[in-house]
């Protein structure tokens, strides 16, 4: 067991796989506030002159808790499609590479193999977003001044690392299906945009994962009770996805084109 | 091995989340006359506890109202800073929230009274659980709720939290004389009841003066804190943010000269919900969004005033 994590956690190296999250992440966690300090009132000043500061002044983001807010919205979406692009090589990328058959023929079973995958880069993803989170608050305090405490925004990173997780069992199922990485990843992208419309236009944030990116922009001080169905809900999914990821897995014929 | 894997981090993060949602308080039920109050407590290993009284409207043991869009946990927020200090503490849904609104048949006739008579319950309960020190903490006009039940039963003091000095009407009137043009129906209303007098489809105006609504609204303007205030034997510490813009430094100073036994304290930068805020849109935004921490102020005055006031 401990082989195949090893070897899972190597080929997230190797593929710069765990560095392209990590990169693509901080970057919009450096980019994003810059742009609300420096760029956006510099670009709305031009645009609307002194005509109308009041209105201006009303646009512009000019504290840390509503700059990590922005920051969460964006990253909602970016992180989403990083998610989902980086980690579609683990199952549909190896399958169309036929480097699957190598673990599997050297003795390890597909559910090993498959759990290793979803244990790797679910652990991966839940560690990295709170770091991130430590990276933005600071970042953003020096920026704008502190105005809320860590934990919160540690918090809120730990929300979004859950969240991930299920955006990389959606990836890891939708691979069961597709060869090709791109288009397991593009099919992938309809449930992990749905479930968050939906949700948010039937109002039912509260018993979807969707309610996860809700409770991680509140930002609240004391871990909120509304976090808990959600949050449920997203690791039974996460759980559900990988169990049928594996059921899939040991039924499809890896040597076939 | 996996299985063992997802079972272990399955159980640790159902620790963790247990840990920190239990954390929250044990829920008690009470059963007082026509209903059952559901409340929070928070246990420290001390004899007294410290029970919040929330303020008007809809607002449940985490001080968070039905009538404001998002929450601001300021109650919730203050049991977890004063369990920090070992400082017990209970905190319920109003009759007319949360967990305790589908166990009250509903009535359109809901008093002042009936609120102080609630917390009588609640009070008697907490004695029950073996506490032998009660204080209550009223906030806005959980202040008044507080003042009537400590009149009715023996408590050990009374705190009140940006609780009105006067008679409600008054307070109203100034509150919506701050834009008067958009509130010259709400301050014609309010002068209406304050003269005994019903208005007829002023819900129009506001689903505030709903009959029933106008009929609360009359018997709250029946009383005068102050005067209650001055009929309590026991301590009283009166709080006052400085950024408070529902009831002011007039209100504190006139309940702390007419206490027998109180202290004033003014905090800077608090404001009605408790928050430390820095500016009027900070003010505005703090009672919908749980982000906005407790004044920190306040939460070492109460814990100060716990460990030093007269018992």
């Amino acid at each position: 067991m401990w082989n195949s994590i090893k070897k899972e956690f190597m080929e997230g190296v190797r593929t710069y796989r765990f560095l392209a999250i990590l990169s693509v992440m901080l970057f919009f966690a450096f980019l994003d506030p810059a742009l609300q300090k420096y760029v956006i009132p510099n670009v709305l000043m031009a645009q609307f002159g002194d005509t109308q500061p009041e209105i201006i002044d009303q646009m512009l983001i000019t504290t840390q808790r509503a700059c990590i807010r922005t920051y969460y919205t964006n990253i909602f979406q970016v992180g989403t499609l990083v998610t989902a692009f980086v980690l579609s090589g683990v199952v549909a990328g190896e399958r169309k590479n036929r480097t699957m058959i190598i673990p599997i023929g050297n003795g390890i079973g597909m559910e090993d193999a498959v759990m290793a995958k979803a244990v790797v880069n679910g652990v991966y993803l839940l560690l990295v977003n709170p770091l991130i989170a430590v990276v933005e608050y600071y970042y953003t305090g020096a920026l704008f001044g502190f105005d809320i405490s860590l934990l919160p925004a540690i918090r809120s990173g730990c929300y979004y690392g859950i969240y991930f997780t299920m955006i990389m069992a959606i990836v890891l199922f939708a691979g069961t299906f597709f060869r090709s990485g791109m288009v397991a990843a593009m099919v992938a992208l309809i449930p992990s945009f749905g479930i968050h419309l939906v949700s948010q236009l039937l109002n039912v944030s509260k018993y979807t994962p969707s309610g996860l990116i809700n409770e991680a922009a509140m930002l609240s001080v004391i871990a909120r009770r509304n976090v808990l169905l959600p949050m449920a809900v997203t690791m039974v999914l996460i759980l559900v996805l990988i169990g049928y990821t594996i059921f899939r897995m040991e039924r499809i014929e890896l040597a076939s084109r | 091995m996996y299985k063992k894997i997802i079972a272990i981090v399955t159980v640790v993060l159902c620790i963790l989340l247990f840990g920190a949602f239990s954390s929250q308080g044990k829920l008690v039920k009470v059963t007082v006359s026509d209903g059952t109050i559901v409340g929070r407590l928070m246990a420290a290993s001390d004899n007294r506890v410290v029970i919040f009284v929330a303020g008007s409207g809809p607002t449940d043991m985490n001080g968070n109202s039905d009538f404001v869009q998002g929450d601001n946990d300021s109650f919730l927020q203050l049991a977890k800073e004063l369990h920090k200090q070992g400082i017990s503490t209970f905190r319920y849904d109003k009759r007319s929230a949360g967990l305790s609104k589908p166990l009250f048949r509903v009535s359109p006739d809901v008093v002042i009274a009936d609120f102080a008579s609630d917390l009588v319950g609640v009070i008697n309960e907490m004695k029950q659980e073996g506490y032998e020190e009660i204080i209550l903490l009223g906030h806005s006009q959980g202040s008044l709720v507080s003042i009537l039940a400590a009149q009715q039963t023996d408590v050990h003091a009374v705190i009140s939290v940006s609780g009105s000095g006067r008679n409600i009407g008054d307070n109203l009137i100034e509150q919506y004389s701050r834009d008067p043009e958009l509130h010259v129906a709400h301050i014609e209303v309010i002068r209406s009841l304050m003269e005994g007098d019903y208005t007829e489809g002023a819900e129009e105006t506001d689903p505030l003066f709903a009959m029933e609504k106008q009929r609360f609204l009359m018997d709250w303007m029946r009383y005068d804190p102050a005067e209650d205030i001055g009929q309590l034997d026991v301590p009283v510490l009166i709080v006052q943010g400085s950024e408070d813009f529902q009831t002011g430094m007039s209100d504190s100073s006139k309940l702390h000269s007419s206490a027998k036994n109180s202290s004033l304290a003014v905090i800077q930068g608090m404001n009605h919900v408790m928050k430390a805020v820095i500016d009027e849109e900070e003010n505005v935004l703090s009672y919908q969004d749980p982000s906005f921490a407790l004044s920190t102020e306040l939460v070492q005055v109460i814990g100060d005033y716990l460990s030093t006031y007269d018992r």
